[in-house]
């Protein structure tokens, strides 16, 4: 899932992708996107909400 | 014994010999040159990128400086927070949305070659190994992140339409929508050689009047509508109160910086020549494919631009709206902006930059309590521009080619219709939906007390805004 694609010690004749974990990692590197937006939205919506109880008290 | 070999002979070798260098030195000539276009046309959409984050510098100064100064940090934060959830999700979704629905929801290829689902698979979704790093592909990562500029730009335009009274969470999923699926469905019909707009009924929106700004400006007005006014916006027999931000400066400068960065959009609407991916191998095109240079759009944004500033100072004397003006009639102009003769753009900018306060007005009139003007500004001004085309621009070409649809003001009035829908009904379905889920409005304590109060751990002036008496 991580690491680099390209087999030889060599940049020469490397051609096309070849970002880490090629072939292998990129769902669940996009799984793993997506969950942290989620989990960005709910905590920050908790802290929000907290927020706004704390001032009603 | 050695005999010279004839003269002629001599030659012989000494011309193939020649040819030979000569091809060899062509052939590398030619790779020289084909390595230089493509750094060039890199580094076009690449310097494009930061040109446009100025607009995003340009928003979240203007939003700070027209909120109140209890507000501000909490409109720097949500100003912030559009741009960056739009940038993972428009990587994920947006992108993948443009190549993929041009032709409507059958996800079926266009006659250009370039949409529906397979295509949209191969180059634009998040799995995509055109998506990352590759050395056989210096185009894609430019172009998603120009689009990227432009899907920020949307939710930026909204955002600062609603502050001081939107919760931030609510707000945020409100930019994801409008910003990596509503507007790019938008441009997927009309701003996409195969959308259906396009080929089907002409439609000409060459930097984004209507796909981007009408999108933009009637979703903002849908939540509106649900989000509901300041407190205190509104007296009790329904006329307006002025709710003064608390640096107009500020604000002002922004509203400069959006218009320095819009150089950038527009550039990034240009389609660089000579590439694979080109449309032409010899000059700029459109987005549609149709031909342009860059001078053309340099005549007719800075025309634009004068036309909108000096109407909105005849209109309202007033800076704040005077520079929303000089913005207004870019706006104005955008759609066009490939065609115009620069007086008749001056005019159009012009009719803008009237149009815009005089719908800023009715809106208010209305109870809807738009802090910036961003209905007026982006939505009616957007519909302006669309629907000038097709008053002064018609019969062109509207795709490369021959024998193809041409603009026309029926084309350009369907465009303008569905671009004000695509942005209005998902603006308020799903404003609705958060209000009635709790997510939409800030509780009344909180707008009295203020956000940054409320809910952000640092404060914009510690030490308290300076009062200064006039000098004698």
């Amino acid at each position: 899932m991580v690491g680099s694609p390209i087999e030889t010690a060599t940049w020469e004749g490397a051609t096309g992708a070849y970002y880490t974990g090629l072939g292998s990692g990129e769902l669940t590197w996009v799984l793993a996107s997506v969950l942290l937006c989620v989990v960005a939205l709910v905590a920050g919506s908790r802290h929000e909400k907290a927020a706004y109880r704390k001032l009603k008290r | 014994m050695w005999r010279r070999p004839p003269v002629t002979h001599r030659r012989g070798i000494g011309m193939e010999t020649e040819i030979a260098a000569l091809t060899t030195e062509l052939e590398s000539l030619k790779a020289a040159v084909a390595v230089t276009n493509r750094s060039v046309a890199e580094i076009f959409y690449y310097v494009s990128i930061p040109l446009m984050v100025l607009i995003h510098a340009g928003f979240l100064s203007y939003e700070m400086g027209a909120s109140r100064s209890k507000n501000a940090l909490a409109s720097g934060i949500k100003n912030i927070l559009a741009f960056a959830f739009i940038v993972p999700t428009f990587f994920l979704a947006g992108w993948w949305i443009y190549w993929a629905f041009p032709t409507g929801f059958t996800l079926t290829p266009g006659a250009a070659g370039v949409s529906g689902l397979e295509y949209a698979t191969g180059v634009a979704s998040p799995l995509s190994t055109s998506m990352g790093p590759n050395l056989s592909d210096s185009a894609s990562g430019v172009f998603w992140g120009a689009f990227t500029m432009f899907a920020a730009t949307t939710a930026s335009i909204m955002s600062g339409a609603l502050i001081e009274r939107i919760q931030i969470a609510g707000f945020v999923i409100l930019a994801i929508v409008l910003g990596s699926f509503v507007w790019i469905l938008g441009a997927a019909w009309g701003w996409h050689a195969d959308g259906w707009l396009v080929t089907g009924f002409g439609y000409h929106d060459f930097g984004a009047s209507g796909v981007v700004h009408t999108i933009a400006g009637f979703f903002t007005l849908g939540v509106l509508i649900n989000l509901g006014p300041r407190i205190g916006k509104f007296r009790p027999d329904g006329s307006a109160n002025v709710i003064a931000g608390h640096n107009i400066p500020m604000t002002i400068v922004g509203l400069m910086l959006i218009i320095a960065g819009f150089w950038g959009f527009l550039m990034a609407c240009a389609i660089y020549p000579g590439e694979p991916w080109s449309w032409s191998a010899s000059a700029f095109a459109s987005i549609y494919g149709t031909p342009t240079t860059l001078s053309a759009l340099t005549f007719n944004i800075l025309m634009g631009m004068a036309g909108g500033a000096i109407a909105a100072w005849l209109m309202t004397r007033e800076p704040f709206w005077m520079m929303s003006g000089a913005l207004g009639g870019i706006i104005s102009v955008a759609a066009g902006l490939d065609f115009w003769w620069p007086p008749l753009a001056f005019a159009v900018g012009f009719a803008g930059g009237i149009i815009m306060p005089l719908v800023a007005r009715f809106v208010e009139a209305r109870g809807i309590d738009d802090a910036v003007g961003a209905v007026a500004l982006h939505g009616a001004v957007g519909v302006w521009g669309v629907l000038a085309v097709g008053v002064f621009a018609v019969g062109y070409p509207a795709l490369g080619g021959t024998g193809v649809i041409t603009t026309s003001f029926f084309g350009q009035l369907v465009g303008a219709g569905v671009m004000a829908l695509v942005g209005f009904i998902p603006g308020y379905v799903v404003s609705l939906i958060l209000k009635l889920a709790g997510f939409l409005r800030v509780p009344a304590e909180a707008e009295r007390l203020g956000l940054d109060r409320t809910k952000v751990p640092s404060t914009a002036y510690p030490e308290g805004l300076a009062t200064t008496q006039p000098a004698e």
